[in-house]
């Protein structure tokens, strides 16, 4: 196989310069001429019927430009999935009720932000308060107030339904009939949240000829556009998402947000463009933040550690609206299924309404709480039996070229090379033995493992990428792709590929990208397809400019086109260095004897060539992904048992990413998903207290700082690789690794101190209080 | 988040400054580094119609040493002077650290020590060792002026014994007795930086040879409405030699004196275990 | 409240404005000045992203008001870089992928540099501890001490 130039190589990100010197404009940052500020006005009830709204007094304030409320907009709603069996359920502005504190009542845009606020208190909502329920099991009670009449479908016997999953396989009963031992635990993940440093924020301009242009910190323009114009009743074609640089988002800036839909609508009223930013204290109080989910646990094992059954239930407290709660109890039952072998499953998933903001998915989407869940009892299990838990879960683990219980096919699946080697690079046998015998001591080392697998690209809408390669005069290119980088790279890595099959270097590509109006549709950074979906269709973009730019090449150089490479801009005859033509030669060629043609390459792909949609949400049948990436991960800790506080001194990351097509890039996405494990496992809470939230700043909610930096390493395995001209198969970076660090992090404390706390995060009085339960109960 | 709006003063004396204070009372603020007020006004917890900048005022950031009187600090001096200034990193050594945890490096060089005193969060981290260095605080008024100790000045969360005609214009650190020494031990809330939940100071004045306690003062913040004195856990050790057992004594009682609101069985114990960790280290360093 | 006319030196060039009391540096440099390298991403102290360095040292210019800052030499991060030289420190930060959606960086290459030219030699916990103020979510911060470190040292 030949050498790679670009691909594989740490290659700095291209945007690297305009970040550095502060020349990159993010959604915040855009001005336009005449520009209005917005801002929302918000519900102070969890849940009340609207009576009636009264925005005469806000629309006279000198200075305010307009004021919208729910009967200004056409009630159309929208969901984060929209299916028959679970159609959309939100409107953008709430119309006759509301079901959560900051739900979006009334818009209001000002010549200032502070007319706008004065504007806001100016507005009289008379609301008649309503029942509300904050807790998920209390919300499914036959006597529980009704959010929503749960669908038909998914009712019996709870209520506040949004949605369920069920499903399973082999003989359950059997299974744990025939298991040696057989535990039930219950465990419980908190409600965190992204931290994304940009806040929300939305730019929009309407131009009175009736074409919508709008600039918002997301994840992708194109589910963007698709339900901006769907809520406006706009066509797809008037409605322009551009690219803005974007401040972080990790999953919480998938959904259309009602203050996207205000600042277009008030663009349309006015004529003028506007601008809505939250603050941070918004932020906290009123997005969507990460869904907590209950995992309730029943398995059974051999006498030697094989899983023989596992019984999962899963609640999940969704918010006020169904938002991408029913995707998340359908990829839990993914998360239990892909890394181990169960031969008899029972899965219930259910997502459940509350009177609480809606949930959003957060790096892992349900992962990192799943797999806390399964891990942590994988080591209670593995201790139980006096079996190593190293051991426990090589038993288990997929293998290559296993076919999944759903039909998906693993093919080159890393896993058992994963663990063997995060268990031998950490020395993990030794520690974990020392770390049982610390009894007595105030600072306690532990070293625990957390095994996670994450799906590489699904379908769902726009269910595709494309891409468009096009030769300049002078044999510079310029890549047009749909994608979004959101700070994990996509412009390089998209790039890198371009360089690699074109034969051009990284400065030669000038990329435009994420313009709904100029770029070809991509399926968005947050269906983890990005490297495989989105690089795919480059690639195939690339390569089809590289064969046109031979077969022009082929005929001036008298060649054959199977005997022709492609190096700096220049197209070789093998074997024959005198011949060569110059790609703008070759573009001037192609111009003058092919009628025209200036040489565009086109490129598409979708995960699952041959299946027709994706699998269905309530019963998990169905194709899910081509693609699966595999990592076990080592948390070594260090506990204060006077304190109860605790460190992350460590973290080894094993990871089957497929390859990694820029390794700096994949050691910083692996660096920052520790940090967000780390958040996650120890200090990080939203605490709400009915439907309020009490946490309202960073002060408030504790995410890593510098000082809690974790030393990190990295452990390639490399399972796929990469050649010219066909679709290659590299796997998601990007998500997968929050999971198995949150479960090796708990698992790591148990070794340091015995105690196991199964609920999230792991306070330092969990610690001490089970220490004292430990010297009391007389261990 | 835009500060509401106000209008802005800045006068060249603390006799104008006071002559405004008078004039507006309650409803003007005084700034000095901003790091809390413009917070509280973003929230609109506090919302000033008036503004007076005392940074325009010459001579506030003045750190000075009398051998007699001791140290005095003024109203301007940062968080991130203290840090540095070698009088007060000789003198009154676990102050000056514990002025390094505070805040971040940029909260730090804006900060004021009276402006996080006038703050009077329960939380303050410079409060516990100031209780226990006995600091004093210089009041003045238009028509006079008087000094309370620090202890007098915190009167519950977020407030303090100040008129609003009154401005803090000194802080007074009495000069520490012979063979005498402080320590400042904490935990935070969560990761490593933030608010802090539990912070204990103890000043011991004690006989190297024979561990006689002959003072032990011990404060604690963030475990009650106002930064405290443990006096019951003090009343322990006063006059008697310290070792292992009456430590544990003391730091238990200490934490008994608390009155958490918020996680208060983790705060009980980390007081305990704190104001014991902060004792052994005041006494390794009286030589 | 009436504007006040304020004559600020930013990045070395002196610009005459009429801004209101109540308006922080940041949004002057922000909306005034079209310098928007410096962020806002929580307006309340805690995130570092608005950090501009005022006599070299670190401020959060979400705290601090525009007339305050009169008669003072700010630096952002537009004025870190010698025309297309850029400074030592963004190379760094670039070449070691100490920058991923990239807005925290602009803070976090001030108050870096303001830690070098402290102590051209810091330790690890040095750095580590003077960035404390500078909140960053994509990174885990690894590979910005990385390039912290790398410049020094004396690497380039």
């Amino acid at each position: 196989m030949e050498e790679l130039s670009f691909v594989g190589k740490s290659v700095p990100r291209k945007d690297g310069m305009e970040k550095a010197t502060g020349r990159a404009l993010y959604t915040v940052d855009m001005v336009l001429p005449g520009m209005l500020w917005g801002k929302i006005l918000r519900s102070p009830y969890p849940h009340a019927k609207i009576l009636n709204i009264d925005t005469s007094r806000a629309q006279r304030l000198p200075g305010v430009k307009a004021v919208i409320t729910g009967k200004d907009t056409l009630g159309i709603k929208h969901g984060f999935v929209e299916t028959p069996r679970y159609p959309p359920d939100q409107y953008p502005l709430a119309m006759d009720r509301v079901r959560y504190i900051g739900e979006e009542v009334a818009a209001v845009a000002a010549i200032d932000e502070y007319i706008a606020e004065e504007a806001l208190s100016l507005i009289k909502v008379d609301y008649e308060e309503l029942p509300a329920v904050f807790d998920p099991e209390e919300a499914m009670r036959p006597d529980a107030p009704e959010i929503h009449p749960s669908h038909p479908k998914v009712r019996e016997p709870y209520k506040n339904i949004g949605g369920k999953t069920e499903t399973g396989w082999g003989d359950i009963e059997k299974g744990f009939a025939e298991s040696y031992l057989v535990r039930e635990d219950r465990f419980e993940g908190q409600l965190r949240t992204h931290c994304y440093m940009e806040p929300q924020a939305t730019l929009a301009s309407y131009d009175l000829s009736g074409r919508l242009n709008v600039w918002t910190s997301s994840q992708g323009p194109f589910i963007k556009r698709a339900k901006l114009a769907t809520t406006l009743g706009l066509p797809f074609n008037n409605v322009r998402i551009l690219k803005a640089y974007v401040g972080g988002a990790y999953g919480g800036k998938i959904d259309l947000f009602s203050h996207e839909f205000c600042a277009s609508l008030l663009s349309i009223k006015t004529g003028r463009p506007v601008k809505i930013v939250w603050t941070r204290q918004e932020v906290f109080e009123a997005s969507r933040h990460g869904q907590p989910i209950i995992v309730e646990l029943k398995t059974g094992v051999k006498k030697d550690g094989t899983l023989l059954a596992q019984q999962v239930k899963v609640i999940n407290n969704a918010g006020a609206y169904r938002g991408s709660g029913v995707v998340v109890i359908f990829l839990c039952w993914g998360f239990v299924m892909l890394s181990y072998r169960i031969p008899n499953l029972k899965y219930e998933g259910y997502s459940v309404y509350t009177n609480n903001p809606v949930r959003a998915p957060q790096r892992g989407h349900g992962a990192p709480n799943l797999r806390f869940a399964v891990d942590s009892q994988m080591d209670m299990i593995a201790e139980e039996l006096g079996i190593d838990p190293v051991e426990i879960r090589l038993k288990n683990a997929r293998q290559k070229g296993e076919i999944l219980p759903n039909g998906d096919y693993v093919r080159n699946c890393g896993l058992v090379e994963c663990i063997e080697r995060a268990a031998e690079e950490t020395q993990f046998k030794e520690k974990y033995a020392k770390g049982k015998r610390q009894e007595g001591q105030r600072i306690r080392r532990g070293i625990g493992m957390g095994v996670s697998s994450y799906f590489s690209g699904s379908l769902i809408y726009p269910n595709a990428s494309a891409a468009i390669v096009k030769l300049n005069d002078d044999g510079t290119v310029s890549l047009l792709t749909g994608a979004l980088d959101i700070g994990q790279g996509a412009e390089t890595i998209l790039s890198q590929i371009v360089a690699e099959e074109l034969g051009v270097s990284m400065e030669d590509i000038r990329v435009v990208a994420a313009d709904t109006e100029t770029t070809p549709v991509d399926i968005g950074s947050w269906i983890s397809g990005g490297a495989y979906v989105s690089g795919n269709a480059v690639k195939m973009a690339a390569s089809d400019a590289r064969r046109q730019l031979f077969e022009v090449a082929a005929k001036e150089l008298e060649a054959n086109p199977e005997d022709l490479i492609a190096k700096n801009r220049e197209i070789y005859v093998k074997g024959s260095p005198g011949r060569s033509l110059s790609f703008a030669q070759a573009v001037a060629a192609s111009i003058a004897k092919r009628r025209g043609n200036p040489i565009i390459g086109q490129g598409h792909y979708r995960t699952m060539k041959d299946v027709p949609m994706h699998p269905s949400l309530a019963t998990t049948k169905g194709r899910w992904s081509d693609n699966y990436a595999f990592d076990a991960q080592v948390a070594e800790v260090e506990v204060d048992t006077w304190t109860g506080q605790v460190k992350l001194l460590k973290a080894t990351t094993a990871h089957d990413c497929g390859f990694p097509i820029n390794p700096l890039l994949v050691e910083g996405q692996i660096d920052g998903q520790v940090s967000m494990a780390q958040g996650h496992a120890l200090w990080e809470e939203v605490l709400m207290e009915k439907g309020r939230t009490l946490t309202t700043s960073f002060l408030d909610y504790k995410i890593p700082c510098a000082k809690d930096m974790v030393e990190a390493h990295y452990i390639d395995v490399i399972t796929e690789k990469y050649e010219k001209d066909i679709p290659y198969r590299t796997k998601e970076v990007g998500e997968g690794y929050v999971s198995g660090m949150v479960a090796a992090i708990a698992n790591a404390v148990y070794n340091a101190t015995g105690v196991r706390v199964k609920t999230l995060p792991i306070y330092p009085e969990k610690i001490l209080k089970g220490l004292k339960e430990k010297k009391d109960g007389g261990k | 988040m835009r500060i509401p709006k106000f209008e802005y003063f800045s006068p060249s004396s603390i006799e104008e400054a006071c002559s405004l204070l008078y004039k507006y009372k309650s409803e003007a603020k005084l700034l000095a580094g901003g790091t809390d007020l413009f917070v509280k006004m973003k929230k609109k917890e506090v919302l000033p119609k008036f503004v007076i900048n005392l940074k325009g005022i010459e001579g506030l950031d003045k750190v000075q040493w009398d051998e007699k009187e001791g140290l005095k600090i003024g109203p301007l001096v940062t968080h991130d002077t203290i840090v540095h200034h070698p009088v007060v990193r000789e003198k009154f050594d676990f102050f000056a650290e514990t002025c390094f945890k505070i805040g971040t490096r940029q909260v730090r060089n804006m900060g004021t020590l009276v402006g996080n005193l006038c703050n009077a969060s329960p939380s303050s981290d410079a409060a516990a060792p100031l209780l226990v260095l006995e600091a004093k605080l210089k009041l003045v008024h238009l028509y006079g002026e008087r000094t309370v100790s620090l202890q007098e000045f915190f009167v519950g969360p977020f407030q303090t014994i100040l008129e609003p005609q009154e401005m803090v214009v000194e802080v007074w650190i009495p000069k520490s007795p012979p063979q005498s020494a402080g320590s400042y031990q904490y935990i935070h809330k969560a990761s490593s930086v933030g608010e802090t939940l539990v912070g204990a100071a103890v000043f011991l004045t004690l006989d190297p040879k024979d561990k006689t306690c002959r003072e032990a003062r011990i404060g604690l913040s963030s475990v009650a409405p106002t930064p405290i004195r443990a006096k019951a856990a003090e009343r322990i050790l006063n006059g008697k030699r310290v070792e292992e057992k009456l430590i544990k004594e003391a730091a238990q009682v200490a934490s008994e004196e608390t009155q958490p609101r918020s996680r208060p069985w983790y705060r009980r114990e980390m007081s305990r275990v704190l104001v014991e960790q902060a004792i052994l280290q005041a006494m390794e360093k009286i030589q | 409240m009436k504007k006040q006319l304020i004559e600020l030196k930013v990045n070395g060039e002196s610009h005459e404005l009429a801004v209101e009391p109540q308006r922080t540096l940041l949004e002057v440099l922000r909306e005034d000045l079209g310098l928007t390298g410096a962020k806002e991403a929580c307006g309340t102290g805690e995130c570092g992203a608005c950090t501009v360095l005022i006599n070299g040292n670190p401020i959060l210019s979400c705290l601090t008001l525009a007339i305050e800052a009169q008669g003072k030499e700010i630096t952002t991060i537009e004025g870190l870089a010698k025309g297309a030289e850029l400074h030592p420190l963004q190379k760094a930060f670039i070449q070691y992928g100490a920058i991923q959606c990239g807005y925290c960086t602009s803070g976090m290459i001030l108050n870096a540099k303001s830690i070098l030219d402290e102590n051209p030699k810091p330790s690890r916990e040095e750095i580590l501890k003077g960035l404390e103020g500078n909140l960053c979510r994509c990174t885990g911060y690894n590979k910005i001490l990385e390039a912290i470190m790398s410049v020094s040292i004396g690497e380039e």
